[in-house]
């Protein structure tokens, strides 16, 4: 009766402790929030180097009143939360992927290495317990195509999985940005924005390609939301039986499996 | 046993273990590894999750194997096999509320990944209302362990549609979920006791029939929907713009709560 579908790492890593406690301090007011799940996992054979991070523009400092939301693709993100790190933010990561049986679609191997190889300049960074947060997202958490016989790790956020906008203010956080690449925010984001927006949240976005903030345009009307979901809903994200995002994608023979 | 108890037996038994199993793989494999710190310093919210889970699953024991042995049919209390009948049904009637929690907006990554506390509080006193319920149909003589599933679902029935309309007049489930606010989720939390507990007395006593049971869960069980007009009354009036901002006020509440569900249940007096 036990769920067979779920990732099961096989023992957590020795350091697996000490790497999350790097990432999310317990004294940190916004460590609650980081996602443990992918400190889980076993480091991979080949380690890799972080991108290089360069800024272009003038990003906002870590001055108390604004939040981050970095929405990048994989290690990206993780580039750019150090140098925010750098900026007196402090990194929260969101990363929600899991790991199975078979090709994963989104590659789960660079982020556990990339949390690794970011963790040693992170820990010597010597970022106040009050810093503003920058929670990090990655902008690919929904792409891809499943076929059958694939480990379907795609996931999304949640309210639940940010500080409400209430938990926000009454920290002095006044505006988020988001910083991303060119394209639209993805429904699951837009949805926590508009929330925070009701909640006396501003919001803004940052271009990390061209430098440029702006007020965040896009549509985030509960009518936008609620079609933006109906459309994620149509795609099929998979959950796992323990509630948890991942599944593996059953072959046409097999039927059942997740659902969405 | 008869085969339809048999039957009965091996079905709960199938749901309680899904039920129940996914929440405890789920807490043995997130929450137990990354609870503490390198230095044994606990997370805040870290093992909540496990502790909740552990103690809604005694609970659930305690409670009903106390009112099976001292309430229930006269052929169910000396009976080994009714006992362990009941009590595996009691098991399943609990992890299909959690099936119906998540319907509310309660999720098993609230308990582990995010260490919501309040979802905690949530989980945990929904169970116990649950329980409640389901203890309360256990309660007098009957033909048959289909009077037993009857009034516990006829309770269950009545304890969701409260929830929902409370849900519907309220922000509470954001307030808990999204801001983690523990008061809130202690004082909602205690109301669903509350009425657990009554409609669980309501459905308690001796079997006279379908009609006069859900006649008498209408009777006795009305008053509960006095639990919702007060906390939406009270929800307006304690409003806070901070987080925990009423924290005594919402558990001074909640625990009204249950001392105004027990008064009634006293005053009712023994079911017949």
């Amino acid at each position: 009766m036990l769920p067979t579908d779920m990732p099961m790492p096989q023992g957590l890593p020795e350091d697996a402790r000490e790497l999350f406690e790097i990432w999310a301090p317990v004294t940190s007011r916004w460590s609650g929030w980081a996602k443990p799940v992918l400190f889980t996992y076993a480091p991979p054979a080949t380690s890799i180097a972080l991108p290089a991070w360069s800024w272009v523009g003038a990003p906002p400092l870590g001055s108390g009143r604004t939040a981050i939301v970095v929405d990048l693709p994989g290690n990206e993100g993780l580039a750019c939360a150090l140098a925010l790190a750098a900026r007196g933010f402090r990194p929260v990561p969101l990363y929600n992927n899991t790991q199975g049986e078979g090709a994963e679609v989104i590659a789960l191997d660079p982020f556990v290495s990339g949390l690794r190889a970011a963790a040693p300049a992170l820990a010597a960074m010597n970022i106040p317990d009050d810093a503003p947060p920058a929670f990090l997202l990655d902008s690919n958490r929904g792409s891809g195509g499943p076929t059958p016989g694939m480990f379907d790790n795609r996931w999304a956020v949640f309210a639940q999985d940010f500080p409400s906008g209430r938990a926000l203010l009454s920290s002095g956080i006044e505006r988020v940005v988001v910083m991303r690449r060119e394209g639209a925010i993805r429904v699951d984001l837009v949805s926590v924005l508009r929330l925070w927006r009701r909640e006396g949240i501003a919001s803004e976005r940052f271009d990390v390609a061209t430098g440029t903030q702006s007020e965040l345009t896009q549509d985030i009307s509960l009518l936008a939301v609620f079609s933006g979901h109906m459309s994620a809903i149509m795609h099929g994200f998979r959950q796992n039986a323990t509630g948890g995002f991942g599944a593996r994608v059953p072959l046409p023979s097999e039927g059942g499996g997740g659902f969405g | 046993m008869s085969d339809a108890e048999v039957f009965a037996l091996l079905f709960s038994l199938a749901v309680s273990l899904h039920g129940w199993g996914w929440l405890a793989t789920r807490g043995a494999l997130v929450d137990r590894r990354l609870w503490s710190t390198p230095d044994g310093r606990m997370r805040p919210g870290g093992g909540f999750g496990c502790l909740a889970t552990i103690f809604a699953w005694f609970s659930i024991g305690a409670v009903v194997f106390y009112v099976l042995l001292n309430f229930a049919a006269s052929d169910v209390k000396p009976d080994a096999k009714y006992i362990v009948l009941y009590l595996v049904m009691g098991y399943a009637f609990a992890a299909v509320n959690t099936i119906a929690l998540r319907v509310y907006g309660w999720k098993v990554p609230d308990m582990f990944e995010r260490r919501n506390r309040a979802a905690h509080t949530l989980f945990y006193t929904a169970t116990l209302a649950s329980v409640c319920a389901y203890a309360g149909a256990n309660i007098g003589d009957g033909p048959g362990f289909y009077v037993v599933i009857y009034c516990a679902a006829l309770a269950h029935l009545g304890l969701y549609t409260l929830v929902v309309v409370h849900a519907a007049l309220n922000r509470t489930v954001y307030r808990i979920l999204v801001d983690r606010d523990r008061g809130i989720a202690f004082r909602a939390g205690c109301m669903f006791v509350a009425i657990g507990a009554v409609l669980g007395r309501a459905v308690a006593g001796n079997w006279a029939g379908f009609e006069a049971a859900t006649g008498d869960f209408f009777r006795l069980g009305w008053p509960t929907f006095l639990f919702v007009v007060a906390d939406t009354i009270v929800a307006r009036v304690a409003l806070s713009r901070e987080i925990d901002g009423n924290l005594w006020v919402d558990r001074a509440t909640g625990i009204v709560y249950l001392l105004a569900a027990a008064g009634y249940i006293f005053i009712l007096g023994a079911p017949v």
